[in-house]
């Protein structure tokens, strides 16, 4: 079916509502990458399978919908049934009979299958009522959960493409332009550039050809924010790029995905095929001027093309390093045109913007960050997932509410923003409401939105050398200062995590970290010192105490004796039997002991013990 | 005209020349070893930082930026050997001698600095080479890029696809140009060597001197249309001719 005009999109949505009004009952299961992970599918099938063999009544059926990622993979697979709001997690195969037997039949709840608090240990039957959903505000992530993402009427359906319809046949570019100025929205891909001064600067430019790009090289260790709006929910990643083509009088775009996100390269294919089919991308769009084709071009595993100039070469064919971008890339980005490249998230947020207005969206957030974030927060929390929130939400709330805090309620040690090249930030700096300027301040970065939580069984030393050593696999070598300075800095940590390290090195450190972050090409170098800076001004301590031959965490191993503290030991021997070579000796309900000789320092005996009684000596 | 001060002098440059081309006119040096008059900027060894403060900056801030494609610009102000570029310069030539460390060239630019042996772990196997990419764009310039950085980050080197030289015409740009002697060749005036590829030579008619690849003569005439006798005399005897013929009409 084609669209021809607005009134059309118009007749077609009322239409669709009509045949399939917004509260029809339906049964949601997760289809995320995670959740696919956990035999979601094998969980679809059954639910269908069980569903055809009952023959149910018209007002009791209900159909099955594959969704994008609700977030929190954790729990997955995860069903949700639609508009009542029962949220069962851990679905299996085998669950589902009883499924459709008495939830869908009765109306009856599965406590099994139910939430379970894990700080009150009280079941919860409602997604809205469990506080990792109740915590957050989503925009970017609206629909994501609740839509098929294979089926562009049900995006549609939800208020898709009004936005669309409405920048390109009542707005003029300069009137969209002048929304998004006006919201405040800034680049959700780590940078925090606003959206609408790049629009602007590019819009000014004369030129026949303009490129717009989309982001979706997403490659932090722990990110998944924009995976997840791929996956979820490509419509809107294909709406905010034709408005922003639109505004700055682009027609032709490229996602740029990362080559390991098959699942979102593949719906993002079937979007931009449906989106052309119903005559919303294409030639002279909704009967305007406008005309708009979408590209995907797949990255080839290399980190540093998510950075914007390695990321055009990239697409151009060219070695994807970087370039000094003194000229910007709005004059001068692909194929020597004016380009604008925004990320994933920023281009979810644009169809709400022009939606709701600017002032509904700058009502949100900081003074100077507006809006909402996604973040990825995993690690050591209770629930780890996708978390969308305001700007200015502090790190308490993300980690302790919403996240349900740290996992066993071991102390929290610090919390690892902005990817690789961010910082970390000790408990002192829980109360910091997370921003763009706050973050940098703070000696981390907002980032693409990744969030690494970590307990006191975590070695800062050897987590500034883990991003360290991520950051040297993924320079591209270009520059002196990234190249040669990550090498440099990689082995004198390597020494601190080794007993090698000396009070000289710290110094030669810090300035080595400066002279990388000054001199460096990219804003892969110019952050890449953050890990390691960071935990020096914040837990300088644990440097020093690797000097002194120790690893208060037990993680750097040849730093590391494991002893069992006798009056705290119950005698268990829980620990005697995950020991995987047999190096724990004692007797039931008496004081266990750790012959040394044999010890690999594994730590599993401190994993398994239930009264924290393995200490590091 | 733009005017800015570099150092306290001020100098007036055209729009787009960059901040290192106004110094080299105000005749302050400023070391910066992939830059290449003949081909694009590549700001890739950053030796050639410098601390600028724009028009409107305050007296606080300040920032560090790579000269060799940073444009002038009206009222900027540049300091080539602040405190803070001294000390990035001096770090980045002592983490290129750990680099490679047997590179005479580089000790030299050490040397400068007051440097007389790295202060980091040297790399393991070393060679000369400094990644400044001069050879693989010069390459590109020729034409035939038959060489290209492959790898990243620590493992990247200078080589030629797949361990053929297949696209190489032998033209020794990338050897002549590479600051550091990394680049080998041979040649006894018989056959050329380079990226192990061996290359039959054209000898000039005249002194008999081997003076050309036969793959250059093939790859010019294709790519640039020049008529093979061009190549027949070398570039030596082609002068003396020259300079015979002037001598024949003044007399």
């Amino acid at each position: 079916m084609k669209i021809n005009n607005q009134k059309e999109l118009k007749a077609w949505k009322s239409k669709l509502i009509q045949e399939k009004p917004l509260d029809t009952k339906v049964i949601l299961v997760c289809a995320g990458t995670g959740c696919i992970a956990n035999g979601a599918l094998e969980v679809v099938k059954a639910l269908n399978e069980e569903l055809a063999a009952k023959n149910l009544s018209v007002d009791v059926k209900m159909d099955v919908k594959e969704t994008g990622c609700h977030g929190f993979c954790e729990k997955g697979p995860l069903v949700v049934f639609h508009p009542s709001g029962t949220y069962y997690t851990k679905v299996k195969a085998k669950d589902c009979a009883e499924i459709v037997e008495k939830t869908v039949e009765k109306g009856e709840v599965i406590t099994r299958l139910l939430y379970k608090d894990p700080n009150t240990k009280e079941k919860i039957e409602k997604y809205e009522n469990i506080a990792f959903y109740s915590g957050q505000e989503r925009n970017a992530l609206r629909n994501i959960g609740k839509i098929d993402p294979e089926d562009i009427s049900d995006y549609v359906v939800h208020g898709g493409y009004d936005a669309f319809s409405k920048a390109v046949t009542s707005m003029s570019c300069e009137d969209v332009i002048v929304e998004i100025e006006k919201s405040g929205l800034r680049g959700c891909g780590g940078g925090g550039f606003k959206t609408g001064r790049k629009w602007r600067s590019c819009f000014k430019v004369k030129g026949d050809k303009k490129y717009i790009l989309c982001n979706g090289d997403e490659g932090d260790p722990g990110a998944f924010m924009d995976r997840s709006i791929m996956e979820g929910d490509p419509h809107v990643v294909l709406e905010g790029i034709a408005i922003g083509a639109y505004a700055i009088g682009a027609n032709e775009a490229f996602i740029y995905v990362r080559e390991e996100y098959p699942l979102a390269v593949k719906r993002l294919q079937k979007a931009i095929k449906e989106a052309t089919e119903a005559g919303l991308l294409g030639d002279k769009i909704l009967g305007t001027d406008f005309s708009l084709k979408i590209n995907i071009n797949r990255g080839g595993g290399a980190f540093v093309c998510g950075e914007s100039s390695a990321l055009m070469l990239s697409i151009a064919g060219k070695v994807g390093e970087p370039r000094a971008k003194y000229v910007h890339s709005t004059e001068k980005g692909l194929f020597d045109k004016p380009t604008v490249l925004n990320n994933v998230e920023t281009f979810a947020n644009v169809p709400l913007i022009i939606k709701n207005g600017s002032d509904w969206f700058s009502n949100q957030g900081t003074e100077k960050s507006k809006g909402t974030k996604a973040f990825a927060v995993v690690g050591k929390v209770k629930n780890t997932g996708l978390v969308e929130v305001p700007m200015g939400t502090t790190l308490r709330k993300i980690i302790f509410d919403i996240g349900g805090g740290i996992l066993k309620n071991r102390p929290f040690k610090a919390v690892q923003t902005g990817g690789p090249s961010g910082g970390c930030l000790p408990e002192d700096k829980l109360d910091l409401p997370v921003d763009f300027d706050t973050l940098t301040d703070a000696g981390s970065m907002m980032g693409s939105g990744g969030m690494i939580v970590m307990d006191d069984r975590t070695c800062m030393v050897d987590v500034a050398l883990y991003f360290t050593r991520f950051l040297v696999g993924e320079s591209c070598g270009k520059c002196t200062p990234c190249r040669e300075g990550l090498r440099q800095l990689e082995k004198m940590l390597e020494n601190f995590t080794v007993g090698k390290g000396c009070i000289e090195d710290l110094k030669k450190i810090e300035e080595l970290g400066w002279v990388i972050s000054q001199s460096s090409l990219c804003a892969l170098g110019q952050t890449a010192a953050n890990p390691v800076l960071s935990t020096l001004k914040y837990f300088k301590h644990e440097y020093e105490e690797h000097l002194n031959g120790r690893c208060s965490a037990g993680v750097c191993k040849s730093l590391t004796t494991f002893v069992i503290d006798e009056e705290a030991c119950t005698g268990c021997t829980k620990c005697k039997k995950v020991c995987p070579v047999d190096t724990i000796t004692g007797e039931v309900k008496k004081p266990h002991t750790i012959v040394q000789d044999k010890c690999t320092t594994c730590g599993v005996c401190v994993a398994a013990c239930p009264v924290d009684a393995i200490k590091v000596k | 005209m733009i005017k800015l001060t570099i150092d306290g002098k001020s100098v007036e440059v055209s729009k787009g020349t960059t901040v290192l081309a106004a110094a080299k006119k105000l005749g302050i040096k400023i070391p910066a070893v992939c830059a290449h008059a003949g081909i694009d900027t590549f700001s890739a060894c950053r030796l050639c930082t410098v601390e600028i403060r724009k028009k409107g900056w305050t007296d606080d801030y300040s920032k560090m930026i790579a000269s060799c494609a940073f444009p002038a610009e009206d009222e900027m102000q540049v300091f080539t050997a602040s405190e803070g570029v001294i000390k990035i310069r001096k770090t980045l030539i002592d983490l290129l001698m750990a680099r490679c460390p047997d590179s005479e060239v580089v000790k030299g630019w050490a040397l400068e600095y007051g440097l007389l042996k790295t202060s980091y772990e040297n790399r393991k196997p070393a060679d000369k080479c400094i990644l400044c990419a001069t050879c693989t764009r010069v390459c590109e310039k020729v034409g035939t890029c038959a060489i290209s950085t492959n790898q990243r980050g620590t493992t990247k080197r200078v080589g030629i696809p797949f361990g053929e030289a297949t696209d190489c015409i032998g033209c020794l740009s990338c050897a002549l140009n590479c600051p550091t002697g990394h680049i080998k060749y041979t040649d006894d005036g018989q056959t050329r060597k380079i990226w192990n590829k061996t290359f039959e030579m054209k000898k000039c008619t005249e002194c008999g001197k081997a003076h050309v690849t036969v793959d250059q003569v093939a790859y010019y005439v294709k790519k640039h249309s020049m008529p093979e006798e061009h190549f027949l005399i070398c570039d030596d005897c082609k002068q003396k001719r020259t300079a015979d013929t002037f001598a024949s009409i003044s007399s």
